[in-house]
Protein backbone atom coordinates (compact mmCIF):
# COMPACT_ATOMS: atom_id res chain seq x y z
CA UNK A 1 0.00 0.00 0.00
CA UNK A 2 1.31 3.33 -0.93
CA UNK A 3 1.86 5.58 1.47
CA UNK A 4 -0.11 9.15 1.26
CA UNK A 5 2.18 12.04 0.10
CA UNK A 6 2.05 15.95 1.17
CA UNK A 7 0.56 16.89 -2.00
CA UNK A 8 -2.58 14.37 -1.83
CA UNK A 9 -3.32 16.13 0.88
CA UNK A 10 -2.91 19.19 -0.11
CA UNK A 11 -4.79 18.45 -2.91
CA UNK A 12 -7.87 17.05 -0.39
CA UNK A 13 -7.69 20.05 1.47
CA UNK A 14 -8.46 22.12 -1.99
CA UNK A 15 -11.14 20.58 -2.87
CA UNK A 16 -12.83 20.36 0.92
CA UNK A 17 -11.48 24.44 0.70
CA UNK A 18 -9.84 24.17 3.55
CA UNK A 19 -7.07 26.62 4.58
CA UNK A 20 -4.38 24.36 6.44
CA UNK A 21 -0.75 25.54 7.77
CA UNK A 22 2.28 23.89 7.40
CA UNK A 23 2.28 22.70 10.82
CA UNK A 24 -1.53 21.18 10.61
CA UNK A 25 -0.62 19.46 7.02
CA UNK A 26 2.95 18.50 9.26
CA UNK A 27 0.23 16.73 11.54
CA UNK A 28 -2.17 15.50 9.65
CA UNK A 29 0.19 14.18 6.84
CA UNK A 30 1.80 12.08 10.15
CA UNK A 31 -2.13 11.28 11.35
CA UNK A 32 -3.41 9.73 8.02
CA UNK A 33 -0.08 7.65 7.98
CA UNK A 34 -1.23 6.07 11.08
CA UNK A 35 -4.63 6.28 10.12
CA UNK A 36 -4.24 3.88 7.04
CA UNK A 37 -1.75 1.32 9.29
CA UNK A 38 -4.77 1.22 11.45
CA UNK A 39 -7.07 0.49 8.39
CA UNK A 40 -5.34 -2.58 7.19
CA UNK A 41 -7.38 -5.40 8.51
CA UNK A 42 -10.15 -3.41 6.71
CA UNK A 43 -8.44 -4.16 3.27
CA UNK A 44 -8.08 -7.77 4.64
CA UNK A 45 -11.43 -8.97 4.06
CA UNK A 46 -12.45 -10.70 1.27
CA UNK A 47 -15.23 -9.27 -0.09
CA UNK A 48 -15.28 -10.95 -3.62
CA UNK A 49 -18.59 -12.21 -2.44
CA UNK A 50 -20.34 -8.87 -1.57
CA UNK A 51 -22.02 -5.95 -3.51
CA UNK A 52 -20.90 -2.50 -1.75
CA UNK A 53 -24.25 -1.07 0.50
CA UNK A 54 -25.00 2.18 -0.75
CA UNK A 55 -27.69 2.69 1.74
CA UNK A 56 -28.21 1.06 4.98
CA UNK A 57 -31.60 1.16 6.28
CA UNK A 58 -33.39 -0.74 2.99
CA UNK A 59 -36.46 1.96 2.66
CA UNK A 60 -37.37 2.43 -0.55
CA UNK A 61 -37.42 6.04 -1.95
CA UNK A 62 -40.89 8.40 -0.95
CA UNK A 63 -41.58 10.96 -2.32
CA UNK A 64 -44.06 13.85 -0.94
CA UNK A 65 -47.38 14.87 -2.50
CA UNK A 66 -46.65 17.39 -5.23
CA UNK A 67 -48.53 20.56 -3.69
CA UNK A 68 -47.59 24.25 -3.55
CA UNK A 69 -47.08 25.17 -0.05
CA UNK A 70 -45.44 27.73 2.13
CA UNK A 71 -41.79 27.88 2.63
CA UNK A 72 -39.11 28.85 5.11
CA UNK A 73 -36.90 30.00 2.26
CA UNK A 74 -36.75 33.93 3.83
CA UNK A 75 -36.31 32.66 6.87
CA UNK A 76 -33.27 30.85 6.15
CA UNK A 77 -32.19 33.36 4.07
CA UNK A 78 -32.02 35.71 7.11
CA UNK A 79 -29.19 32.98 8.57
CA UNK A 80 -26.59 34.04 5.63
CA UNK A 81 -24.34 37.46 6.19
CA UNK A 82 -26.42 38.76 3.54
CA UNK A 83 -29.00 37.62 1.61
CA UNK A 84 -31.10 39.97 -0.77
CA UNK A 85 -34.34 39.52 -3.00
CA UNK A 86 -34.26 35.72 -2.71
CA UNK A 87 -30.06 35.53 -3.69
CA UNK A 88 -27.09 35.07 -1.54
CA UNK A 89 -24.71 38.34 -1.65
CA UNK A 90 -21.07 37.20 -2.16
CA UNK A 91 -17.74 38.64 -3.16
CA UNK A 92 -17.12 39.75 -6.64
CA UNK A 93 -15.29 36.93 -8.77
CA UNK A 94 -14.40 39.48 -11.33
CA UNK A 95 -12.64 42.68 -10.75
CA UNK B 1 -39.64 18.75 44.51
CA UNK B 2 -36.09 17.71 42.50
CA UNK B 3 -36.36 16.26 39.12
CA UNK B 4 -34.10 13.40 40.13
CA UNK B 5 -35.87 11.98 42.19
CA UNK B 6 -38.93 11.36 40.22
CA UNK B 7 -39.43 10.01 36.72
CA UNK B 8 -40.75 12.19 33.90
CA UNK B 9 -43.72 9.95 34.32
CA UNK B 10 -44.53 10.81 38.05
CA UNK B 11 -43.48 15.01 37.04
CA UNK B 12 -46.25 14.52 34.15
CA UNK B 13 -48.91 12.94 36.10
CA UNK B 14 -48.79 15.06 39.28
CA UNK B 15 -48.86 17.95 36.65
CA UNK B 16 -51.53 16.41 34.63
CA UNK B 17 -53.28 16.44 38.31
CA UNK B 18 -52.53 20.00 39.74
CA UNK B 19 -50.68 18.83 42.40
CA UNK B 20 -47.91 20.08 40.88
CA UNK B 21 -47.42 23.46 38.69
CA UNK B 22 -44.74 23.12 35.66
CA UNK B 23 -43.87 27.30 36.57
CA UNK B 24 -42.84 25.79 39.88
CA UNK B 25 -40.76 23.05 39.12
CA UNK B 26 -38.96 24.62 35.97
CA UNK B 27 -37.88 28.23 38.62
CA UNK B 28 -35.91 25.25 40.71
CA UNK B 29 -34.53 23.19 37.95
CA UNK B 30 -33.24 26.26 36.31
CA UNK B 31 -31.42 27.48 39.68
CA UNK B 32 -30.09 23.88 39.97
CA UNK B 33 -29.17 24.23 36.23
CA UNK B 34 -26.70 27.31 36.79
CA UNK B 35 -25.44 25.60 39.79
CA UNK B 36 -24.20 22.58 38.53
CA UNK B 37 -23.22 23.94 35.00
CA UNK B 38 -20.58 25.98 37.20
CA UNK B 39 -19.46 22.82 38.31
CA UNK B 40 -19.66 19.90 35.38
CA UNK B 41 -19.87 22.66 32.11
CA UNK B 42 -23.29 20.69 30.49
CA UNK B 43 -25.05 23.92 28.99
CA UNK B 44 -23.90 25.76 25.79
CA UNK B 45 -26.70 28.00 26.67
CA UNK B 46 -29.59 27.90 29.63
CA UNK B 47 -32.96 29.08 28.99
CA UNK B 48 -34.55 31.87 31.05
CA UNK B 49 -37.86 33.49 30.60
CA UNK B 50 -38.46 31.21 27.60
CA UNK B 51 -38.29 28.19 29.74
CA UNK B 52 -40.62 29.88 32.16
CA UNK B 53 -43.24 30.70 29.52
CA UNK B 54 -43.03 27.45 28.69
CA UNK B 55 -44.06 25.92 31.71
CA UNK B 56 -46.59 28.55 32.65
CA UNK B 57 -48.01 27.16 28.87
CA UNK B 58 -48.34 23.99 29.97
CA UNK B 59 -50.02 24.75 33.53
CA UNK B 60 -52.58 27.00 31.39
CA UNK B 61 -53.39 23.50 29.64
CA UNK B 62 -54.22 21.64 32.24
CA UNK B 63 -56.69 24.02 33.80
CA UNK B 64 -58.13 24.30 30.25
CA UNK B 65 -58.58 20.27 30.99
CA UNK B 66 -55.82 19.46 28.66
CA UNK B 67 -53.81 16.21 29.18
CA UNK B 68 -50.06 16.16 28.30
CA UNK B 69 -47.83 12.81 28.55
CA UNK B 70 -44.90 15.31 29.20
CA UNK B 71 -46.77 17.79 31.26
CA UNK B 72 -43.96 19.96 33.06
CA UNK B 73 -40.92 17.56 32.20
CA UNK B 74 -37.50 19.24 32.29
CA UNK B 75 -35.69 18.42 29.13
CA UNK B 76 -32.42 18.96 27.95
CA UNK B 77 -31.84 19.56 23.79
CA UNK B 78 -28.30 18.50 22.54
CA UNK B 79 -27.02 21.44 20.66
CA UNK B 80 -27.13 20.45 17.51
CA UNK B 81 -30.87 20.62 17.16
CA UNK B 82 -32.85 23.79 16.43
CA UNK B 83 -34.21 25.61 18.57
CA UNK B 84 -35.78 29.16 18.04
CA UNK B 85 -35.14 30.41 21.47
CA UNK B 86 -31.83 29.78 22.25
CA UNK B 87 -29.00 29.97 19.73
CA UNK B 88 -27.60 26.43 18.37
CA UNK B 89 -23.87 26.34 18.15
CA UNK B 90 -22.94 23.54 16.87
CA UNK B 91 -19.72 22.76 19.12
CA UNK B 92 -18.28 25.93 16.88
CA UNK B 93 -17.53 29.42 17.96
CA UNK B 94 -18.78 30.68 14.23
CA UNK B 95 -21.97 29.56 15.31
CA UNK B 96 -22.29 31.56 18.90
CA UNK B 97 -24.76 34.06 17.76
CA UNK B 98 -26.86 31.67 15.47
CA UNK B 99 -30.75 31.39 16.32
CA UNK B 100 -31.97 28.86 14.04
CA UNK B 101 -35.30 30.23 12.26
CA UNK B 102 -36.97 26.79 13.38
CA UNK B 103 -37.42 23.73 15.85
CA UNK B 104 -36.63 20.84 14.37
CA UNK B 105 -39.60 18.03 14.32
CA UNK B 106 -38.22 16.58 17.80
CA UNK B 107 -38.32 19.92 19.63
CA UNK B 108 -41.34 20.75 18.21
CA UNK B 109 -43.11 17.34 19.58
CA UNK B 110 -41.62 17.48 22.58
CA UNK B 111 -42.78 20.86 23.56
CA UNK B 112 -46.06 20.12 22.21
CA UNK B 113 -46.34 17.02 24.88
CA UNK B 114 -45.63 19.36 27.49
CA UNK B 115 -41.84 19.42 27.82
CA UNK B 116 -40.05 22.75 29.09
CA UNK B 117 -36.74 22.95 27.77
CA UNK B 118 -34.22 24.17 29.94
CA UNK B 119 -31.12 24.39 27.97
CA UNK B 120 -28.32 23.18 25.18
CA UNK B 121 -26.49 20.27 26.02
CA UNK B 122 -22.90 21.11 25.23
CA UNK B 123 -21.57 19.38 21.99
CA UNK B 124 -18.25 17.66 20.27
CA UNK B 125 -17.85 20.59 17.02
CA UNK B 126 -20.16 19.87 14.80
CA UNK B 127 -21.44 16.94 16.67
CA UNK B 128 -18.62 14.71 15.56
CA UNK B 129 -17.18 12.74 18.84
CA UNK B 130 -18.01 11.23 21.74
CA UNK B 131 -16.31 12.93 24.75
CA UNK B 132 -17.30 16.42 24.19
CA UNK B 133 -12.93 16.94 24.12
CA UNK B 134 -13.79 18.65 20.48
CA UNK B 135 -16.13 21.36 21.87
CA UNK B 136 -14.72 24.80 22.08
CA UNK B 137 -16.06 25.11 25.50
CA UNK B 138 -14.19 22.55 26.97
CA UNK B 139 -15.50 19.07 27.95
CA UNK B 140 -18.83 18.11 29.84
CA UNK B 141 -17.48 16.44 32.98
CA UNK B 142 -18.70 13.51 34.41
CA UNK B 143 -21.05 13.87 37.68
CA UNK B 144 -19.76 10.79 38.78
CA UNK B 145 -16.13 11.64 38.63
CA UNK B 146 -15.54 14.96 37.34
CA UNK B 147 -11.71 14.60 36.19
CA UNK B 148 -13.02 12.56 33.86
CA UNK B 149 -15.74 13.15 30.92
CA UNK B 150 -19.38 12.66 30.72
CA UNK B 151 -19.25 11.31 27.27
CA UNK B 152 -22.69 12.98 26.32
CA UNK B 153 -23.99 16.14 28.19
CA UNK B 154 -27.69 15.29 28.07
CA UNK B 155 -26.51 12.37 29.98
CA UNK B 156 -24.99 14.28 32.50
CA UNK B 157 -27.98 16.71 32.50
CA UNK B 158 -29.78 13.42 34.11
CA UNK B 159 -26.66 12.37 36.20
CA UNK B 160 -26.67 15.79 38.01
CA UNK B 161 -30.57 15.67 38.27
CA UNK B 162 -31.21 18.73 36.53
CA UNK B 163 -33.49 16.77 33.61
CA UNK B 164 -35.48 14.35 33.34
CA UNK B 165 -35.23 13.81 29.20
CA UNK B 166 -32.21 14.68 27.47
CA UNK B 167 -32.68 14.79 23.29
CA UNK B 168 -29.58 13.64 22.02
CA UNK B 169 -27.67 12.26 18.91
CA UNK B 170 -26.19 9.27 18.05
CA UNK B 171 -24.45 8.66 14.91
CA UNK B 172 -20.71 6.40 16.60
CA UNK B 173 -22.59 5.85 19.66
CA UNK B 174 -22.52 9.18 21.48
CA UNK B 175 -25.92 8.82 23.09
CA UNK B 176 -25.51 5.14 24.41
CA UNK B 177 -21.47 5.72 25.78
CA UNK B 178 -22.96 8.53 27.34
CA UNK B 179 -25.41 6.67 29.26
CA UNK B 180 -23.05 4.10 30.32
CA UNK B 181 -20.31 6.77 31.48
CA UNK B 182 -23.27 8.36 33.60
CA UNK B 183 -25.49 5.41 34.59
CA UNK B 184 -28.87 6.44 33.05
CA UNK B 185 -30.82 4.91 30.30
CA UNK B 186 -30.49 5.53 26.62
CA UNK B 187 -32.54 4.89 23.44
CA UNK B 188 -31.26 4.73 19.87
CA UNK B 189 -34.37 4.26 18.20
CA UNK B 190 -34.73 2.01 15.13
CA UNK B 191 -33.16 4.33 11.67
CA UNK B 192 -36.08 5.74 10.52
CA UNK B 193 -38.45 5.92 13.14
CA UNK B 194 -37.51 9.47 14.48
CA UNK B 195 -37.32 12.45 12.06
CA UNK B 196 -34.19 14.20 11.90
CA UNK B 197 -35.30 17.16 10.27
CA UNK B 198 -33.94 20.29 12.03
CA UNK B 199 -31.16 17.66 13.46
CA UNK B 200 -27.82 19.09 12.13
CA UNK B 201 -26.18 15.21 10.80
CA UNK B 202 -23.45 15.18 9.86
CA UNK B 203 -23.47 11.53 8.73
CA UNK B 204 -26.82 10.81 6.61
CA UNK B 205 -26.66 7.26 6.77
CA UNK B 206 -25.48 7.01 10.65
CA UNK B 207 -27.03 10.31 12.39
CA UNK B 208 -29.88 9.52 14.62
CA UNK B 209 -32.29 11.27 17.31
CA UNK B 210 -32.48 9.15 20.47
CA UNK B 211 -33.65 10.12 23.70
CA UNK B 212 -31.93 9.40 27.05
CA UNK B 213 -33.77 9.16 31.13
CA UNK B 214 -33.29 8.41 34.70
CA UNK B 215 -36.05 5.75 34.41
CA UNK B 216 -36.41 3.35 32.09
CA UNK B 217 -40.33 3.50 31.92
CA UNK B 218 -39.80 7.27 30.46
CA UNK B 219 -38.02 5.76 26.89
CA UNK B 220 -41.03 4.24 25.71
CA UNK B 221 -43.26 7.12 26.10
CA UNK B 222 -40.98 9.76 24.84
CA UNK B 223 -40.42 7.28 21.98
CA UNK B 224 -43.89 7.80 21.35
CA UNK B 225 -43.79 11.46 21.76
CA UNK B 226 -40.95 11.96 19.15
CA UNK B 227 -41.14 8.77 16.81
CA UNK B 228 -43.42 9.14 13.51
CA UNK B 229 -43.85 9.85 9.84
CA UNK B 230 -42.44 13.10 9.02
CA UNK B 231 -42.73 14.24 5.34
CA UNK B 232 -39.67 16.41 5.74
CA UNK B 233 -37.83 13.03 6.52
CA UNK B 234 -38.13 10.82 4.05
CA UNK B 235 -36.12 8.06 6.15
CA UNK B 236 -39.59 8.14 8.13
CA UNK B 237 -41.35 6.29 5.66
CA UNK B 238 -39.74 3.30 7.78
CA UNK B 239 -42.53 4.60 10.28
CA UNK B 240 -45.36 2.98 8.72
CA UNK B 241 -43.63 -0.15 8.26
CA UNK B 242 -43.83 -0.69 12.37
CA UNK B 243 -47.71 -2.10 11.95
CA UNK B 244 -46.31 -5.40 11.54
CA UNK B 245 -43.58 -5.74 14.32
CA UNK B 246 -44.01 -7.16 17.76
CA UNK B 247 -45.10 -4.76 20.41
CA UNK B 248 -44.51 -5.34 24.65
CA UNK B 249 -43.57 -8.34 25.68
CA UNK B 250 -44.68 -9.35 29.30
CA UNK B 251 -43.43 -12.98 28.98
CA UNK B 252 -39.31 -13.24 29.48
CA UNK B 253 -39.37 -17.05 29.81
CA UNK B 254 -40.04 -17.13 25.76
CA UNK B 255 -37.34 -14.71 25.04
CA UNK B 256 -33.52 -15.79 23.86
CA UNK B 257 -30.49 -13.12 24.55
CA UNK B 258 -27.79 -13.19 22.15
CA UNK B 259 -24.13 -12.69 23.52
CA UNK B 260 -20.57 -12.60 22.33
CA UNK B 261 -18.34 -15.28 24.42
CA UNK B 262 -14.96 -13.60 23.26
CA UNK B 263 -15.26 -9.78 23.41
CA UNK B 264 -12.44 -8.58 20.98
CA UNK B 265 -11.03 -5.26 21.97
CA UNK B 266 -8.92 -5.62 24.74
CA UNK B 267 -11.59 -5.19 27.45
CA UNK B 268 -10.48 -5.23 30.79
CA UNK B 269 -10.92 -8.09 32.97
CA UNK B 270 -13.56 -6.24 35.20
CA UNK B 271 -15.56 -5.08 32.84
CA UNK B 272 -15.44 -8.46 31.33
CA UNK B 273 -16.23 -10.02 34.37
CA UNK B 274 -19.29 -7.00 35.37
CA UNK B 275 -20.68 -8.20 31.46
CA UNK B 276 -20.54 -11.50 32.41
CA UNK B 277 -22.44 -11.08 35.67
CA UNK B 278 -25.28 -9.01 33.65
CA UNK B 279 -25.62 -11.83 31.84
CA UNK B 280 -25.87 -14.50 34.26
CA UNK B 281 -27.91 -12.20 36.23
CA UNK B 282 -30.82 -11.72 33.07
CA UNK B 283 -30.53 -15.73 32.47
CA UNK B 284 -31.90 -16.09 35.69
CA UNK B 285 -35.06 -14.46 34.80
CA UNK B 286 -35.98 -17.46 32.66
CA UNK B 287 -34.20 -15.85 29.54
CA UNK B 288 -32.55 -18.19 27.30
CA UNK B 289 -29.05 -17.18 25.86
CA UNK B 290 -27.05 -18.29 23.19
CA UNK B 291 -23.87 -17.79 21.43
CA UNK B 292 -24.07 -15.72 18.70
CA UNK B 293 -20.53 -15.06 16.14
CA UNK B 294 -19.51 -11.43 14.81
CA UNK B 295 -16.79 -12.49 12.97
CA UNK B 296 -16.08 -8.92 11.70
CA UNK B 297 -16.92 -6.64 14.59
CA UNK B 298 -13.34 -4.75 14.43
CA UNK B 299 -13.82 -4.31 10.92
CA UNK B 300 -16.59 -3.26 11.30
CA UNK B 301 -15.26 -0.27 12.82
CA UNK B 302 -13.34 0.51 10.43
CA UNK B 303 -16.01 0.88 7.42
CA UNK B 304 -17.61 2.87 9.62
CA UNK B 305 -14.92 5.34 9.89
CA UNK B 306 -14.30 5.47 6.33
CA UNK B 307 -17.67 5.78 5.44
CA UNK B 308 -18.86 8.81 8.32
CA UNK B 309 -15.80 10.38 7.53
CA UNK B 310 -16.70 10.60 3.81
CA UNK B 311 -20.30 11.72 4.39
CA UNK B 312 -18.82 14.52 6.47
CA UNK B 313 -16.69 15.67 3.91
CA UNK B 314 -19.67 16.33 1.75
CA UNK B 315 -21.77 17.12 4.14
CA UNK B 316 -19.92 19.51 6.12
CA UNK B 317 -19.13 21.60 2.88
CA UNK B 318 -22.33 23.53 3.50
CA UNK B 319 -21.01 25.63 6.68
CA UNK B 320 -18.99 27.87 4.32
CA UNK B 321 -19.76 31.61 5.79
CA UNK B 322 -22.23 32.05 3.27
CA UNK B 323 -24.91 29.29 3.08
CA UNK B 324 -24.54 28.67 7.27
CA UNK B 325 -22.26 30.22 9.76
CA UNK B 326 -20.46 33.51 9.92
CA UNK B 327 -17.98 34.09 7.24
CA UNK B 328 -14.57 35.45 7.58
CA UNK B 329 -14.03 38.83 5.62
CA UNK B 330 -11.54 37.80 2.58
CA UNK B 331 -10.47 39.57 -0.79
CA UNK B 332 -11.82 36.77 -2.70
CA UNK B 333 -14.61 33.92 -2.64
CA UNK B 334 -12.36 31.46 -2.79
CA UNK B 335 -10.49 32.40 0.34
CA UNK B 336 -13.60 33.46 2.10
CA UNK B 337 -14.65 29.82 1.71
CA UNK B 338 -11.45 28.76 2.54
CA UNK B 339 -10.68 31.16 5.53
CA UNK B 340 -14.49 30.56 7.24
CA UNK B 341 -14.38 26.63 6.76
CA UNK B 342 -11.04 26.58 8.86
CA UNK B 343 -12.68 29.12 11.65
CA UNK B 344 -15.84 26.92 11.41
CA UNK B 345 -14.34 22.93 11.89
CA UNK B 346 -12.09 22.06 14.06
CA UNK B 347 -10.48 18.56 15.87
CA UNK B 348 -12.23 15.83 14.10
CA UNK B 349 -14.25 17.58 12.15
CA UNK B 350 -11.82 19.25 10.26
CA UNK B 351 -9.84 15.58 10.16
CA UNK B 352 -12.77 13.74 8.78
CA UNK B 353 -13.31 16.41 6.32
CA UNK B 354 -9.99 16.32 4.30
CA UNK B 355 -9.76 12.75 4.99
CA UNK B 356 -12.73 11.78 3.81
CA UNK B 357 -12.45 14.06 0.34
CA UNK B 358 -9.26 11.51 0.47
CA UNK B 359 -11.00 9.03 0.59
CA UNK B 360 -13.50 10.23 -2.06
CA UNK B 361 -10.65 10.56 -4.92
CA UNK B 362 -8.87 8.88 -6.95
CA UNK B 363 -6.95 6.06 -5.15
CA UNK B 364 -9.01 6.13 -2.04
CA UNK B 365 -12.37 5.77 -3.47
CA UNK B 366 -11.54 1.94 -4.76
CA UNK B 367 -8.95 0.55 -1.65
CA UNK B 368 -10.60 2.32 0.66
CA UNK B 369 -14.18 3.66 0.57
CA UNK B 370 -15.56 1.24 -1.97
CA UNK B 371 -14.65 -1.73 0.20
CA UNK B 372 -15.68 -0.26 3.29
CA UNK B 373 -19.26 -0.26 1.80
CA UNK B 374 -18.86 -4.03 0.71
CA UNK B 375 -17.80 -4.81 4.39
CA UNK B 376 -21.03 -2.68 5.03
CA UNK B 377 -22.75 -5.23 3.26
CA UNK B 378 -20.78 -8.23 5.32
CA UNK B 379 -22.08 -6.16 8.56
CA UNK B 380 -25.75 -6.63 7.68
CA UNK B 381 -25.35 -10.13 6.53
CA UNK B 382 -23.30 -10.97 10.15
CA UNK B 383 -26.13 -9.09 12.41
CA UNK B 384 -28.93 -10.73 9.89
CA UNK B 385 -27.89 -14.05 11.09
CA UNK B 386 -27.04 -13.26 14.98
CA UNK B 387 -30.71 -12.11 14.67
CA UNK B 388 -32.08 -15.65 13.44
CA UNK B 389 -31.23 -17.53 16.58
CA UNK B 390 -32.48 -14.74 19.17
CA UNK B 391 -34.09 -11.77 20.17
CA UNK B 392 -32.18 -9.55 21.51
CA UNK B 393 -28.35 -9.05 21.53
CA UNK B 394 -26.44 -8.30 24.63
CA UNK B 395 -23.32 -6.09 24.12
CA UNK B 396 -20.79 -4.13 25.75
CA UNK B 397 -21.26 -0.49 25.51
CA UNK B 398 -18.04 0.90 25.67
CA UNK B 399 -14.16 -0.47 26.16
CA UNK B 400 -12.84 1.41 29.10
CA UNK B 401 -13.74 4.19 31.52
CA UNK B 402 -14.62 7.64 30.34
CA UNK B 403 -11.12 9.56 29.12
CA UNK B 404 -10.26 11.47 31.48
CA UNK B 405 -11.27 15.83 30.97
CA UNK B 406 -7.62 16.79 30.60
CA UNK B 407 -6.49 14.27 28.15
CA UNK B 408 -5.75 13.93 24.45
CA UNK B 409 -6.50 10.78 23.54
CA UNK B 410 -4.81 9.10 21.08
CA UNK B 411 -6.84 8.93 17.85
CA UNK B 412 -7.31 4.83 17.49
CA UNK B 413 -8.58 4.91 21.66
CA UNK B 414 -11.03 7.42 20.60
CA UNK B 415 -11.98 5.00 17.37
CA UNK B 416 -11.52 1.94 19.65
CA UNK B 417 -13.82 2.78 22.00
CA UNK B 418 -16.81 2.99 19.52
CA UNK B 419 -16.15 -0.76 18.37
CA UNK B 420 -19.48 -2.18 20.60
CA UNK B 421 -21.70 0.87 19.59
CA UNK B 422 -21.01 1.17 15.72
CA UNK B 423 -22.75 -2.26 14.75
CA UNK B 424 -26.20 -1.07 15.47
CA UNK B 425 -25.14 2.26 13.80
CA UNK B 426 -24.42 0.75 10.68
CA UNK B 427 -27.71 -1.80 10.27
CA UNK B 428 -30.13 1.04 11.46
CA UNK B 429 -31.32 -1.37 14.71
CA UNK B 430 -32.49 0.06 17.74
CA UNK B 431 -30.16 -0.28 20.93
CA UNK B 432 -30.81 1.03 24.62
CA UNK B 433 -28.11 1.49 27.09
CA UNK B 434 -28.86 0.21 30.31
CA UNK B 435 -26.65 0.87 33.93
CA UNK B 436 -25.59 -2.37 35.02
CA UNK B 437 -23.14 -1.56 38.26
CA UNK B 438 -19.92 0.80 38.51
CA UNK B 439 -16.40 0.20 38.27
CA UNK B 440 -14.53 2.16 41.01
CA UNK B 441 -17.78 4.36 41.33
CA UNK B 442 -18.14 5.09 37.72
CA UNK B 443 -21.36 3.65 36.18
CA UNK B 444 -20.79 0.64 33.35
CA UNK B 445 -23.77 0.03 31.26
CA UNK B 446 -24.83 -2.74 28.76
CA UNK B 447 -26.59 -2.52 25.64
CA UNK B 448 -29.50 -4.34 24.31
CA UNK B 449 -30.10 -4.17 20.84
CA UNK B 450 -32.98 -4.91 18.99
CA UNK B 451 -34.61 -6.13 15.54
CA UNK B 452 -35.52 -3.12 13.51
CA UNK B 453 -38.46 -1.52 14.08
CA UNK B 454 -39.17 -3.50 17.49
CA UNK B 455 -38.38 -0.88 19.25
CA UNK B 456 -41.41 -1.20 21.55
CA UNK B 457 -40.03 -5.07 22.19
CA UNK B 458 -37.26 -3.93 23.19
CA UNK B 459 -37.73 -1.28 25.67
CA UNK B 460 -40.38 -3.44 27.14
CA UNK B 461 -37.96 -6.14 27.72
CA UNK B 462 -35.65 -3.85 28.67
CA UNK B 463 -37.95 -2.24 31.50
CA UNK B 464 -38.38 -5.82 32.73
CA UNK B 465 -34.79 -6.55 32.41
CA UNK B 466 -33.41 -3.61 34.20
CA UNK B 467 -34.30 -4.24 38.22
CA UNK B 468 -32.40 -7.22 38.17
CA UNK B 469 -28.94 -5.67 36.69
CA UNK B 470 -29.24 -2.26 38.53
CA UNK B 471 -30.96 -1.61 41.85
CA UNK B 472 -31.59 2.10 41.75
CA UNK B 473 -30.53 4.63 38.63
CA UNK B 474 -27.87 6.04 39.23
CA UNK B 475 -28.18 9.64 39.47
CA UNK B 476 -26.16 11.06 42.43
CA UNK B 477 -28.47 10.63 44.78
CA UNK B 478 -30.50 7.76 43.41
CA UNK B 479 -34.12 7.41 44.89
CA UNK B 480 -37.09 6.13 43.61
CA UNK B 481 -39.28 7.04 41.20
Amino acid sequence: MADVSVEELIRAAEIVKIELTEDELERLHARLTAYKKWLEPLLEVDCSAYEPLLFGHGALNVLREDKAEQNELQGLGDCAANYEDGFYVVPPIIE
Amino acid sequence: MDSKTISAGRIADKVNKGELKARDLIEKVLQKAQEQNNKLNIFCSIAGAEALEQASAVDQKIESGICLPLAGVPLAVKDDFMYKALPTTLGSSQFKSFNPPYNAATVEKLIAAGAVVVGKTNIDNMGIGSATLDSPQGPTLNPHEPKRVAGSAGAAALAAGICSLALESDSSGALRQGASHCGVFGLLPSAGLVSRHGLAIHSGSFCRAGVSALFPEDLPVALNVISGYDPRDAATAAFREMNNRREKTDDLSNLVIGYLEALPGSVADLRRSLFKDTLDQIAALGVGKVEVIFKHLPEALRAFQVIAAAEASSTLLRYDGIRYGQAIEADDLELLYCKTRRATLNGEALTRSIFGTYFLSKGGYELYYRQALKVWTLVRQELKAAFEQCDLLLMPVVRTEPFLASGEPVFTDLYENDLYTVPASMTGNPAVCLPAGDLDGIPVGVQLIGKRLEDVFLLSAAVKITPVITSAPQGLDGGGN
